[in-house]
Parts: C-alpha cells; structure tokens; sequence
C-alpha cells in the first residue's frame, strides 16, 4: 500500500471510533419497554408466586397433592429467568445479584456441600426473613432450591406430611430471597430506578451511557455474550465431543430436568431481545436481520425438539445430534452478531477488546 | 493534561536532555529485538521483530499465544499459550535450533505468562491447579540439557496468578494473584465474583516460600490485579481489571513497594472512564520513568510518571494492547487491527505498520 494511504488508514484507526452506521434513536427505551422491564417483572412475579405456592405447601408438611403446584410454580421461575439472565450488565451484575440469583457453574461443588452443612445445623437464624442476603451467595437461589426439592432431601418426593420441616422452611426462605433480588433488579430497570434511566436516556451528561451508541454496544455485549454461555457454558461441556462422552450432570438444573426448556427460553428470550431493539440496516445489510432471527429460531428449534431430560437425551444418538447441532448453530449466530451486526450498528469488537486476559 | 502536540525541535531538545542524539533512539549500539504473539490469517504466531516491525524470526504456535519468558542473555524466549493454554513453545531468538514444545503439566494449564531467572537454570511460569481451584508457579528446568522439564511448583498463595515479574535483586518473583476462579471446561468464565480476593505476591523463587502478600482495601475485592512492570526505584507498577458493574470506577492503576501499603492512581474522570475498568498491559520505557498502560476495550494507552504517580497523557489507539519500551518516554503499541504506531507522553502516534486486515497482534509486546 502506497504509504500515504496507509498514513491516512492509520489515522481512520486512532481517530475515536467514527460511526458508520447508527442504532435507533431511541434504542434505549426500546430494549427497556419492549424486552427487559417485561423480563424482569415477569421473573419478580413468578418469584413471588413460587413463594407464596411454597409457603402454602410447606404449611401443609407438604405431600404429593400439592407437588405439582409447587414444581409448576419452580419451572415458572426458571423459565423467567432465563429470559434476564443474558441482559448480565448494570443491575443484574450489582451486588452478586446474578450469583445470588444462579450460582452456577459451581466448579468446586459448593452449592451442594454449604446446603447439606446448613440442613445437617438445621440454623434457625439462616431462616429469619432476609438473612439468607448476607449468607454465600451459593446457598440463596435456583440451584439451592433446585437441589432441596429435586434432590437432597427431595421435597418433592416426600410423603404427605412428612416433609422435613427445616427444608421446606428453607425452600421458602430461598423463594423469599429469590423474590426479593428479582424485585431490587424489576426496582432498577423501572424508569424511576436508576439505571433504567441511565439506560433509556443517553446524554453527554449521563455518567453510563453517553449515547445510543454505547447502548448498542452494551446490546452487542449482551447478545454476544449470551450466546456464547449458551454454547460454550451450557452445552459444550454436557455433550463432550461423542454421546459417549456426554456428561449430563455438567448440565445447569439438570436435576429438575429444567436445562433444556431453560436454555430454550434462553435463545427465544435472545430473539425477543433482539426484536425489540427495531434495528435498521442500509440495502446491502439488510439481509442481517433474517439471518440472525433464523439460527436463533432454528436453535430453539433443535434443542425443543429434544422431548427428553438431557441427562436422558445426551445417551440418545439422535438427540446428542440435535444439540450438536443447536451448537453450531448458536455458534454462527454469535459470528453473525460480532461480524455483521455489531459494525452495522457502529460497534466494533476487536481482537484482543473482545477476548479480555 | 498536557498535550501531546509537540514540534520537531523541542523533541529533539528532550531527546538531547535525556543524553540521546536522535541517530541512537533508532540504532543505539545493538538494535533492540521485540518478541509477540500475533493471529495471522489462520494461524497462530510468536514472532522476533525489531523496532521497525519487520519480522527477525517465526515461530507457529497451536492456538493463541499470550506472553514470554525471556532470557536475553542466553537469547531465548519462552512463549506461553494464552490461558487457559494447555501448550508453550520454547525458542532460541536466533533461530539456531529448533523450537521446543512444552505441554502443562497433568490438572494444570498455564495462565501466559512467565520469567527466567537470571542464571538461567529455571524457568517459572504462571499456573491454574484448576480442579484444587489454586495458582501455582510451575518450575522448570532451564539448564542446558534440562529441556525444560518440570521439576515442581510453588503456591502462589492466591487463585488466578496471571503476569510474574523478577525484582532487581534476581531472588524476589512478584506475582499478580487476579483473584479469578476459573476452570477450563468453562474457558475464561468467572467463577467466584462473589468471593474474589486479588493480591500481589512476593515469592523466593528459590524455594517459594512466600515472602509478602499485598491486598487492596475490601472495597476493591472485585479489583483483578492481572499486569505488572518495574519502575526505576523498583517499586512495582500494576494494572486492573474490574468485574464489577461498569457504573464503579476504581482507580486500575497502582504501585507498591514492599513493606508498604499500595498506592492506587485514577488520574483525570475522563482518563479513567476511557479504560472501560480494563487494563490489558503494563510496561515500563527503558529509563523506568514512564510506565504505559493500556485499554484495548477503551481504546487507549495512558501514560504515568513512575516518581509522582501523576498522569502525563494517553494515546488512543483502536484495540491497542501491547505496549513496549522504546526509548525513554518512548513506547511502541501495537493492537488487534495490525496496526504497530509509536508513541508516548510527548509524542503523537507515529505509524510504523499499518492496519491489516487479517494481522491481529496479541495482547503483549514485550522488549528482549
């Protein structure tokens, strides 16, 4: 390259990143009102219900009548979250709220040893209303009360009456907690919450976001982001490179058999997210948007088609398949964002920008 | 902040003040040889380069590199695989024998990042025990004939050990304890936000006793110690990441000196927003008066004099991350577009290679 022009390319790099393309106007307050404020309430509210359904239940001494009430009423939970746990920026990532909520992966097994020493002391302080806040993290949310109802003692299962009266206090307590961070997070986005004006009004004098392009680029941030834990996090390692090889109990809630229908919702909730933000492209980038809702749609897909528990389907040939699949898949919607999306927005990732060390 | 416009004379008054005449900033006596990773194409490099970017000698690499270990008086490097990086590759900088790979050891993988010391009979690097959840300091053998092997490990009393130094005395290793949990199933992903306890560590490399554990106030728990580089005096310049929310902005620079509490430096609101809570590198110019810190999420290099702690300026460069001496207030960057400029608190980016698509320099550039 003649050296004058590659003085001025130079120079194209070092300027402050110029915009070529621009995101909606009003971006912010789409993504608030039109996916995350939704999001959040709805997980606030099935927090609350699980509560109230365990309480009920609980109050009972438990007992297969009330059972599914309660299962429904968790895998209600679950499935919201699911649709928040992408949007891990501003308040979600406040105050341990995201491990508070989902403590997991959980490489050291720690969820399991701090719930079993809790229930062995049977602590009656860990249960006074809001004491599970200033407990770890891993002993406060969906994986605590996933492993006390499906797994250790296993609430669920147990006799009408004979439910262990210092678990299924704890249940509530954990419901509680989890109701409470829901609501702090449903608190914040609301536009009279800090954040959720930050995010929605972006303006020189706003200390977060400066301008609809620092939204698109934490927008970015999330998709990209999301997608990967869903590949690489969530299936890669349960599927190993062979059913052979598979190791289910990698899986997240797989003792609920919640992990596929969640990482579904997960995908879906991605779609939602991107839909609501209204993005618009010049001719030649027009065909983005198809393509990137077509591999999320063609991933949820894949993975709902698999009609058995993961740790049951990972055995199965065929399933392993479908999932492979739903991996790839996933993995080229996460290229499209980062490739394609992102600089059509004005975002751009770089090498080492995007892979921090 | 000063500006970093400045004419030709008065830089070349500064260069004669600092005891250079500008014909030996460019070839003062052997000229310098830099050592980085790079992505070019599809394939994966360590690279010998000189100052003016041009390639002395390439070395292939499996995956992604990271940083070295570097012993200028054997001329040898040792380049890691960028965490967590299962391989290293041992090399001779002339390229008079071929390169010698180094696998990690059973349960560990290294984190990029290592030293020699200065007799040359070991190599230490930085390492993830993963299924324990601790660092450690691999310890190699560095002897000739020794072909590197493994002969043990220290602690190094923290978890996500990432960038390791070797004080002026040649016996003191000061480890970056990041305070990350991580476990490759899961690549990079944090593990223990909640509970992160970041240090710097000093270490006998003889024996790995620990010397001095060093913390930031409770407040900064979620503050990852990651780069470090020397100042003059000593003292050890570090650089930050940080996992909390974005809306908290630490100071992600500081400094200490052993048996002292560390020191921690924002400069000006704006410089401090422009990191994005990210530092990628650290290094000090050749006087040890200038440490350079860079952001390859904000897009930009800030310059810090080493005596005061005060800011003198900053570069910006789109995805720059490697920063190396150059000459006294006097670096060259490099970034993830392909682009290597030089620059420094005084001086505009000056362009020595231009951005090119498919060239993608790695996070550090490092001076033999």
């Amino acid at each position: 390259m003649p050296t004058s022009k590659w003085l001025l390319a130079a120079a194209v790099a070092l300027a402050p990143l110029a915009a070529p393309a621009a995101p909606p106007a009003d971006l912010g307050q789409r993504l608030a009102d039109g996916y995350a404020r939704p999001a959040v309430a709805r997980l606030a509210q099935q927090a609350q219900d699980l509560e109230k359904a365990l309480a009920a239940w609980c109050g009972k001494g438990g007992g297969p009548a009330g059972a599914p009430a309660v299962r429904q009423a968790f895998s209600q939970t679950a499935l919201a979250w699911s649709g928040v746990e992408f949007l891990r920026f501003g308040p979600l990532v406040q105050g341990n709220r995201y491990e508070r909520l989902v403590f997991w992966p959980d490489t050291r097994v720690v969820m399991q040893r701090q719930v079993r020493a809790l229930l062995a002391q049977a602590d009656a302080a860990a249960l006074q209303p809001g004491a599970l806040a200033s407990r770890s993290v891993a002993i406060q949310g969906l994986p605590a009360l996933e492993y006390v109802l499906y797994d250790e003692p296993g609430l669920l299962e147990a006799p009408a009456g004979k439910a262990p009266d210092y678990a299924c206090r704890y249940a509530v307590a954990v419901a509680a907690n989890i109701a409470a961070v829901s609501g702090e997070l449903r608190q914040a986005w609301s536009p009279q919450g800090g954040f959720g004006g930050q995010f929605t009004a972006p303006s020189a004098g706003n200390d977060l976001y400066r301008s609809q392009q620092e939204v698109a680029a934490e927008a970015v941030k999330a998709l990209s982001t999301g997608l990967q834990f869903a590949r690489d996090i969530k299936l890669a390692p349960v599927l190993g490179d062979s059913p052979q090889a598979a190791r289910p109990k990698r899986a997240a809630f797989w003792r609920s058999g919640m992990a596929l229908p969640m990482l579904a919702a997960s995908v879906r909730g991605m779609r939602a997210f991107y839909d609501a933000g209204g993005y618009r492209y010049a001719a030649d980038e027009d065909w983005i948007a198809p393509s990137l809702r077509g591999e999320l749609d063609r991933a949820a897909v894949a993975i709902e088609a698999v009609d058995a528990p993961l740790a049951q389907a990972v055995a199965d040939a065929g399933a392993w398949q479908r999932l492979a699949l739903a991996a790839l898949i996933l993995k080229n919607a996460k290229d499209i964002v980062d490739q394609h999306f992102a600089p059509a927005l004005g975002v751009t990732i770089g090498f080492n920008a995007l892979d921090g060390d | 902040m000063r500006s970093m416009e400045i004419d030709r004379r008065r830089f070349l008054g500064l260069a004669a003040a600092a005891g250079l005449a500008p014909a030996t900033l460019r070839a003062a006596g052997r000229a310098p040889l830099y050592l980085a990773a790079r992505r070019a194409g599809e394939r994966y490099e360590a690279v010998v380069l000189d100052a003016q970017g041009r390639d002395r000698q390439v070395v292939p690499m499996p995956a992604r590199g990271h940083s070295f270990a570097l012993d200028p008086a054997r001329g040898r490097a040792v380049v890691f695989g960028r965490q967590p990086g299962f391989f290293a590759v041992a090399f001779r900088i002339d390229g008079a024998q071929p390169p010698v790979a180094l696998q990690a050891a059973a349960g560990r993988h290294f984190f990029g990042h290592g030293v020699f010391l200065p007799d040359g009979r070991r190599m230490l690097a930085t390492e993830n025990h993963y299924e324990a959840g601790q660092g450690v300091l691999g310890v190699y053998d560095a002897s000739a004939g020794g072909g590197y092997r493994r002969i043990g490990e220290f602690a190094t009393g923290g978890i996500g050990p990432h960038e390791v130094v070797l004080l002026p005395d040649g016996k003191t290793l000061c480890v970056a304890n990041g305070g990350i949990l991580t476990h490759p199933d899961y690549g990079k992903l944090e593990l223990n936000l909640d509970t992160m306890q970041p240090s710097l560590a000093y270490v006998d490399a003889a024996d790995g006793r620990l010397l001095e554990q060093v913390r930031l106030p409770p407040q900064y728990h979620r503050l990852s110690i990651r780069h470090l580089a020397l100042a003059a005096d000593g003292a050890v310049w570090f650089g930050c990441q940080h996992t909390g929310p974005a809306g908290e902005r630490p100071p992600l620079v500081g400094r200490h000196r052993r048996g002292s509490q560390p020191g921690l430096y924002a400069g000006p609101d704006e410089v401090l927003r422009g990191f994005r809570n990210y530092v990628g590198s650290v290094a000090a110019d050749p006087s040890g008066a200038v440490v350079a810190t860079s952001s390859p999420v904000g897009g930009q290099v800030v310059y810090w004099d080493t005596a005061s702690g005060r800011c003198l300026g900053l570069t910006r460069l789109a995805d720059g991350c490697g920063v190396a001496p150059l000459a006294p207030q006097r670096f060259l960057v490099n970034s993830g577009m392909g682009v290597l400029v030089q620059a420094g608190p005084e001086l505009p980016a000056q362009p020595i290679l231009p951005p090119s698509p498919g060239l993608s320099w790695d996070n550090h550039f490092r001076r033999l």
